[in-house]
């Protein structure tokens, strides 16, 4: 008897195939359930198209090419593209970083030992739950309820940011009433985050700070010196992550006007402006991220 | 001998400079200076400082919490009364009670736990397979591939809404990047019909921030030492087998990780679910207006915002409820996980 040699595989060419096997269920996932629906989007951009049933989209057919139009289109007449493109933009030039930094901090604060420790560290991690999906705005009263009409005090109570703004009143409460909505915004994008910079903070060996304290270096120099080069890898990992929270999470304002848009239906905007302008932003963000972590990536220090 | 006669010379000499070693007497300023900035003084002050600063933090994270909690068990009476802000006159869980029946939260609860479970762990467990499967092995693209997977939470949900749906609705494997005639010469599969297309995303490492999670279980991978598999092949298993026998069971504190993330993840999404499979009698899409539904067709008051809250909020406990309790049990392996990690270097 032989064995049919032909049909063995070289162990590397095994191996390969063995990581293909791991990887094929996202691959699958990307192509037809990511891929093909941001495709679609694309050509739609290009085109005006018709719904063919009237209970349901059971197929969508492409009419008239109008080229780059709709991109002219959202660039020039429309208005309403730049505003709230420069609106997501503002609003990340300033959360970002502050972000970033407030978790660092609430990491490094967490990472000390002090009374109470346990507790803190459960109640700044419960945004991650908290600020999640409809939870998040069942609790900032925003489901259900119109916040226009609130008026009673119960109601009111519901939204901390407002009722401090109408007690303190004025141009002074109108900026802390705005600054403390900010910090909500804040402390709930900072929930994963921190948690990243905290198990970064804990992986440095305690023995390197015992050594420079030897030597004599201060707590100054220690978190510059040592801290802050050991935690880099966090720090490229969290500004991505921030990033992607900010330009693609529910609350920015461009995607908001865009799902609005879109839930209007034929009353609001042609779905190709729409189209191009969701295209427009997705490349604009695109490139951001990539930027951001290009530069950071070559400042980051890795140890080995 | 010379050698030991300098050593003998430069101990002499390290004698001198000790003995000539004053110790410097301190003035009174620079002796209260010492002390402020000493560890006693310093360290009690930033103490202050740091429970100050995390009570305040701690409080605006509870407060919409708390004050929702609280409002729950006003009477009506208590949300009219100006004079009553954050303490009830007296607990009343007649909210309670209406509600659970109106909406029949016993039903949504049920179907809430069994979808989002296993919704979870089917995230879960391809999240793993992919992660290893870019952790582990080298192949042609696999750093692509890993790219891509940052690039899936990058693509925005909001802008395909109608993509997304016409795609699903008329899936069709041979003609995914097709339009128009052909869809009508082969048949189509209805994805939208139950949770058909949310298993399939789930299942597909595609769903909600899932790139996040391979993210994390890869991290987790790559820095796990390489002899254990090693080992593992040399007695003779197969690299899926290794897999599940070898690597698995260190990576429990990541897994409950990811499998906490996507569970409250899956249990608060309305996006993918109303798209996707609109009829589920699930909690997060049935029970965000059912507070203002329940005061107008069973109270028969129309447009009274103060009483929507009231029974708005009773809803809102019992949806957030069952994530706090989860929460308070899973959450110490959040950090155990990652630091196992070894996510720096």
């Amino acid at each position: 008897m032989k064995k049919p040699r032909s049909y063995k595989l070289g162990l590397m060419t095994r191996r390969s195939l063995s990581g293909w096997l791991f990887v094929l269920p996202f691959l699958i996932g990307l192509i037809f359930f990511v891929l093909s629906p941001l495709y679609t989007a694309l050509v739609l951009s290009f085109n005006s198209q018709s719904f063919n049933d009237v209970t349901g989209i059971t197929s969508l057919v492409p009419l008239g090419r109008h080229g780059f139009e709709a991109y002219f289109n959202a660039l020039q007449s429309q208005g309403d593209f730049i505003t709230h493109l420069l609106e997501s933009l503002s609003e990340m030039i300033i959360m970002v970083p502050t972000t970033l930094i407030f978790s660092f901090l609430m990491a490094n604060v967490l990472n000390q030992n002090f009374f109470g420790r346990t507790f803190f560290r459960a109640v700044l991690f419960m945004p991650v739950i908290t600020s999640a999906g409809v939870a998040a705005s069942m609790l900032a009263g925003e489901t259900g309820v119109d916040s226009g009409q609130m008026s009673s005090v119960g109601s009111q109570a519901m939204n901390l940011a407002g009722s401090i703004q109408d007690s303190i009143g004025g141009t002074f409460g109108n900026f802390i009433g705005t600054a403390f909505d900010k910090l909500t915004v804040i402390i709930n994008g900072a929930g994963v985050p921190t948690l990243i910079f905290l198990a970064g903070l804990q992986t440095i060996s305690p023995s390197i700070f015992e050594s420079s304290k030897v030597e004599g270096a201060t707590g100054w120099e220690n978190f510059w010196k040592i801290t802050f080069p050991m935690i880099s890898p966090m720090i490229l990992v969290n500004t991505v992550y921030i990033l992607i929270d900010n330009l693609c999470g529910m609350t920015n304002p461009m995607l908001a006007y865009l799902f609005d848009q879109q839930g209007k239906g034929a009353t609001g905007v042609a779905q190709y402006d729409l189209m191009a302008m969701s295209w427009m932003y997705f490349l604009v963000t695109a490139v951001i991220i990539g930027a951001v972590s290009a530069v950071i990536s070559k400042l980051v220090y890795y140890e080995n | 001998m010379e050698k030991t006669e300098n050593v003998k010379r430069t101990n002499e000499v390290g004698a001198e400079e000790v003995d000539n070693f004053v110790i410097p007497t301190l003035t009174t300023w620079q002796k209260i200076k010492r002390f402020i900035l000493g560890k006693r003084v310093l360290g009690f002050g930033w103490g202050i400082i740091r429970t100050i600063l995390l009570l305040g933090i701690a409080y605006l994270i509870i407060y919409p919490l708390l004050i929702t909690l609280i409002t729950s068990f006003m009477s009506s009476a208590d949300v009219y009364d100006p004079t009553v802000i954050l303490i009830p006159t007296s607990i009343n869980i007649n909210t309670y009670v209406a509600m659970w029946r109106y909406a029949e939260i016993p039903t949504l609860y049920l179907n809430s736990f069994v979808s989002s479970i296993s919704l979870a762990v089917l995230q879960m467990c391809s999240c793993m397979l992919v992660a290893y499967g870019l952790a582990r092995f080298k192949f042609k693209g696999n750093n692509f591939i890993f790219l891509m997977c940052i690039f899936t939470l990058m693509v925005p949900i909001q802008m395909l809404t109608t993509s997304m749906y016409f795609r699903y609705k008329t899936f069709n494997p041979l003609y995914m990047f097709s339009f128009g005639e052909q869809l009508s010469m082969v048949p189509n599969i209805d994805l939208t019909r139950g949770w058909t297309a949310i298993g399939l995303l789930s299942a597909t490492a595609t769903m909600y921030r899932n790139g996040l999670f391979v993210f994390l279980l890869r991290q987790y991978f790559v820095n796990q030492p390489k002899e254990l598999e090693e080992a593992a092949y040399i007695d003779g298993a197969g690299p899926f087998r290794t897999f599940v026998q070898v690597m698995l069971p260190s990576a429990t504190p990541m897994l409950v990780t990811v499998f906490l993330f996507a569970l409250v993840w899956q249990y608060n999404d309305i996006y993918y679910i109303t798209m996707l499979n609109p009829t589920a009698e699930v909690m997060a899409t049935r029970i965000s207006s059912m507070g203002s539904s329940f005061v107008s067709s069973v109270l028969h008051i129309s447009g009274d915002q103060v009483l929507n809250s009231l029974y708005q909020s009773a809803c809102t406990v019992m949806h957030v409820a069952p994530i706090v309790v989860i929460y308070c049990f899973g959450q110490k392996f959040f950090v155990q996980s990652i630091e196992r990690s070894g996510m720096v270097g």
